[in-house]
Formats: C-alpha cells, sequence, structure tokens
C-alpha cells in the first residue's frame, strides 16, 4: 500500500500519536464519569426501584381495602364532631357540666385543692375560618401533682373521637408502617381499631386489642402495638376509665367540645401547682 | 527544538491508536451495559431512569397519603380544621411534663436539684417562659444549669432556648445556687395527637 510520504514522517506520526492520547483521554474520562454515575445514582436506583414497586402494590391493595370500610365508619363518627365537637350553639353548658364532673373526680382523688368557676367571654368570629366561632373561657385552679397533667390532658384532647385521635402521629405511623411490612389486607383490622370510639375503647379495652392483634401477629407488629398500648393509650385509659368515664359517657359530656389552650401559667408553692388557664371553645358560624 | 526521533513516534503512534481502538471498543460495547438497567423488558439510562424513579416515588407517596387519609378517622372539613387547630399548638402537657422530666434528670439522685418555680406558655407567641433555680450542688450549680438548658433543647418541640447570664449566688447560708430564667421558642408541633 501507497502511503504518502509525509504520513510517514515522524514529525506527522508524533503528532497522530498526541491527538490520539488527547483523544485516549477523553474517552477515559468518559468512562469514569460512566462508572461514577453507575455507582453514585445508577446502582443504588436501580436497587431501590423493585422494592418501591412492591410497596406501591402493596398501598394500592390497602387503600382498596380500607375505602370499602371507611365508607361504613364515617358516618356515626361525623354526627358525634357535627354534635358535640363543633355544635352549632355556641353557649357552653356542657363544658361548664364537664368541668363540674372533672372537679368532682380530682377533688375524690385529692390531686385538686380547688377550683374556680369557668369564666366565659362573648362569642367572636374565627380570624382565618369564617365558618367557625370562638368563645374566650378561663379558669383558675390549685392542684396536687398529678392534677395538673389530667387538666392539661382533656384540654389538649378537646374534640377526640376516636382511638386515633389520643394516638401521636409517629404512632399511628409506625403502627401502618409495621402493619404494611406483615399482612397489607390487615389494614382494615387496623383502621377499625384506630376508628374505635375512644370512650367505648377505654371502658374495655381488650376486645379491641385482641381483634387487632388476631390479624397482625407478627413480633414486629405486636411491639408496636405494645408500645402503643403502654405508652399513650394507657394514658387515655388511666384519665377517661373508671368512674370518670362512666360518668362523661352517663351525662352524655364526651366528645369534648374542640378547645385550644391560649395561655397557661403554672406556678409552684411545694407541691401545690397554681394553674392559671385562658382558652377558647369553638363552634360551627350559624350561616 | 530538535524534531522527534522516528523510534519514538511509531511507537507513540501505535500505542494511542490501540489504546483509542479499545476504549471506543469499550465505549461502544461495556458503557452501555453499565450506564442502563432493564426495566420491564425496557433499558434505562440516566435521566430515563431518575425520571422513572422519580414517577414510581410520588406514585407511592400519593398512595400512601391516600391510605392514611382513609385509615384515619374523620375527613369531613370539620374534622380537617379540628386536626389542624390541634397540630397547630404543641401539647402542652406533654411539653410540661419533659421540662419537668429533664428538670428531675438533671442530676443523677438529686431529683430537687433542678427546682422549677413558674412555667407560662404563650400560644400565640409560640413560647414557653421558665423560672427557676439551681440547688443543692455546691459550686456545680452553673455547670447543672447549663446541662439542664442543653436537655431542654433536646425535647423535640422546642426550637431554641434563650437564656440571660449564667449566675451563681450565694444564699445566707453560704450555699451556692444559680436562679434562672429561660425563654423556650417552640416549633410546631409534631407530637401533638
Amino acid at each position: 500500500m501507497n502511503v504518502p510520504s509525509f504520513l510517514r514522517h515522524p514529525v506527522t506520526l508524533y503528532l497522530f500519536g498526541c491527538v490520539l492520547l488527547l483523544f485516549s483521554a477523553f474517552l477515559l474520562a468518559e468512562h469514569a464519569a460512566a462508572v461514577r454515575q453507575f455507582t453514585t445514582l445508577t446502582f443504588p436506583l436501580a436497587a431501590e426501584i423493585p422494592s418501591l414497586e412492591r410497596r406501591l402494590r402493596v398501598l394500592e391493595d390497602q387503600v382498596q381495602a380500607a375505602e370499602l370500610q371507611a365508607m361504613l365508619a364515617e358516618a356515626a363518627e361525623e354526627e358525634a364532631v357535627r354534635v358535640f365537637v363543633f355544635p352549632s350553639d355556641p353557649a357552653v353548658p356542657r363544658l361548664v357540666a364537664f368541668f363540674d364532673v372533672l372537679r368532682d373526680d380530682l377533688l375524690s382523688q385529692r390531686l385538686l385543692l380547688d377550683m374556680s368557676e369557668l369564666t366565659v367571654g362573648e362569642a367572636s368570629g374565627v380570624a382565618d375560618s369564617p365558618d367557625f366561632r370562638r368563645v374566650p373561657l378561663s379558669l383558675t385552679a390549685r392542684l396536687r401533682p398529678g392534677g395538673l397533667e389530667r387538666v392539661l390532658w382533656f384540654l389538649d384532647h378537646a374534640g377526640a373521637v376516636t382511638v386515633a385521635d389520643v394516638l401521636l402521629p409517629e404512632e399511628i405511623d409506625l403502627l401502618l408502617l409495621r402493619a404494611e411490612e406483615e399482612n397489607p389486607s390487615s389494614i382494615v383490622a387496623l383502621e377499625q381499631f384506630l376508628s374505635t370510639d375512644v370512650l367505648r375503647y377505654v371502658r374495655e379495652p381488650k376486645p379491641f386489642e385482641e381483634q387487632v392483634q388476631r390479624s397482625l401477629v407478627g413480633d414486629g407488629f405486636r411491639v408496636a402495638f405494645a408500645g402503643v398500648r403502654d405508652g399513650y393509650l394507657a394514658t387515655a385509659r388511666s384519665f377517661l376509665g373508671g368512674r370518670f368515664g362512666m360518668a362523661l359517657e352517663k351525662e352524655r359530656l364526651w366528645p369534648l367540645r374542640a378547645m385550644r389552650i391560649l395561655r397557661s401559667d403554672v406556678r409552684m408553692d411545694g407541691d401545690v401547682h397554681h394553674l392559671s388557664l385562658d382558652f377558647e371553645a369553638y363552634s360551627r358560624a350559624e350561616s | 527544538m530538535s524534531s522527534p526521533d522516528a523510534r519514538i513516534a511509531f511507537p507513540l503512534f501505535a500505542f494511542a491508536a490501540a489504546l483509542v481502538c479499545a476504549l471506543l471498543l469499550s465505549r461502544l460495547l461495556f458503557l452501555p451495559r453499565l450506564a442502563g438497567v432493564r426495566l420491564h423488558g425496557e433499558t434505562m439510562y440516566g435521566s430515563s431512569l431518575t425520571r422513572f424513579y422519580a414517577d414510581l416515588r410520588d406514585r407511592v407517596d400519593a398512595q400512601e397519603e391516600a391510605r392514611n387519609h382513609l385509615v384515619l378517622p374523620g375527613r369531613d372539613p370539620l374534622s380537617l380544621f379540628l386536626r389542624r387547630l390541634r397540630r397547630s399548638d404543641v401539647s402542652t402537657a406533654l411539653l410540661f411534663a419533659a421540662v419537668a422530666r429533664g428538670a428531675e434528670n438533671a442530676v443523677r439522685d438529686r431529683p430537687d436539684a433542678v427546682f422549677l418555680e413558674s412555667f407560662h406558655y404563650d400560644a400565640a407567641g409560640r413560647t414557653l417562659a421558665l423560672a427557676g433555680d439551681v440547688r443543692h450542688v455546691g459550686p456545680r450549680s452553673m455547670t447543672v444549669l447549663a446541662e439542664f438548658i442543653e436537655t431542654l433543647q433536646r425535647i423535640p418541640f422546642v426550637d431554641a432556648v434563650e437564656h440571660q447570664r449564667f449566675l451563681r449566688e450565694e444564699d445566707a447560708s453560704g450555699a451556692f445556687h444559680s436562679p434562672f430564667s429561660l425563654l423556650l421558642r417552640l416549633r410546631s408541633s409534631s407530637v401533638l395527637p
């Protein structure tokens, strides 16, 4: 083959060699970038995709199962919220009666020295929510240790209707996660448990707990459920159970009207807590 | 500059040519396998794989939200308003309990070392003002107070703890104590049911 002489010249070969070396450096950099992309992006994403797809299928099944159950459970709870939690009348006779029952209960347990009458202010509108009205309230009390927690717990949980309402969001998330890992179809049992009327639950917790535990028997769920049952649910059972809970049920004082603490002052005097509370109760605005 | 020697020029050219050929072959045959992932019978590369992953993630999040929405009772506007109302504030019962626990555990075997005199919770200002005194720990009272403040900062719904300068005073009997006045700035509740 006849190769032109200038191509065989050492200078030309040298220059071509240098150009090819530069080109190979570019190709090597491209390889390095591809390997880096594989290790930092492609591989982690590819490894996560199968588990995400499995999770998506599980969640789709759970949504289907939960939709049916939700339709059945909804009506009764909505009614309780409409009638008791956000009544149409801003007057507060039920709240006054509740604090009377609470006062008697705390006195009987020697957790209260004295509690003022509820001071009720004028109802007014809620600035950013025209469908609601608020009534300012205040009270003072002298409490023994243990009494303060109870009073504040009831204000924090005003409006609670179901078991889910007295759990922390983190606890609910944990139960859902464990149920999802174990048996996706068991979401219905968990949904039923979370939708249980909290007053019915605290009166006789065992049947409700056993029902959900029959559907979810794995260790992960069992441990999570035990933690929830012995955590904030135990507080709810302690504060809402017994004779006090029965009195609330008998007088139809539960669920409580929706309330929000605006200001609370606590001053310690030995083992006596002087509590001064400003809070407000909500109602629906009448159209 | 002298011209390159033929003994260097040709090997350099041959080596560079061979290297380029090998890298080109690798680029055509090896890199596509490394950069792509086969999913559902289709090979996906960098950006399309990222898009597929993001889309899948969005669908999982949407289904999770729908599931939680269905599982948690109360989907009517009243219940949603109630939930918004309750989550806008910190649970005072939990907050007071966490602060009292922090004070009790500030010094091992000495639960009365941090004495809490008063709490003042203000929902509008999202603050909790605390006043008290560190006692019965001798000259360590300022150290104990600093540790107590660190404990308060670890409470999940406490955003920041503001305090004036630390003091160590002597009472009439010559015992050291550190009175304090703290302002806890609170964040939105993540722990209120």
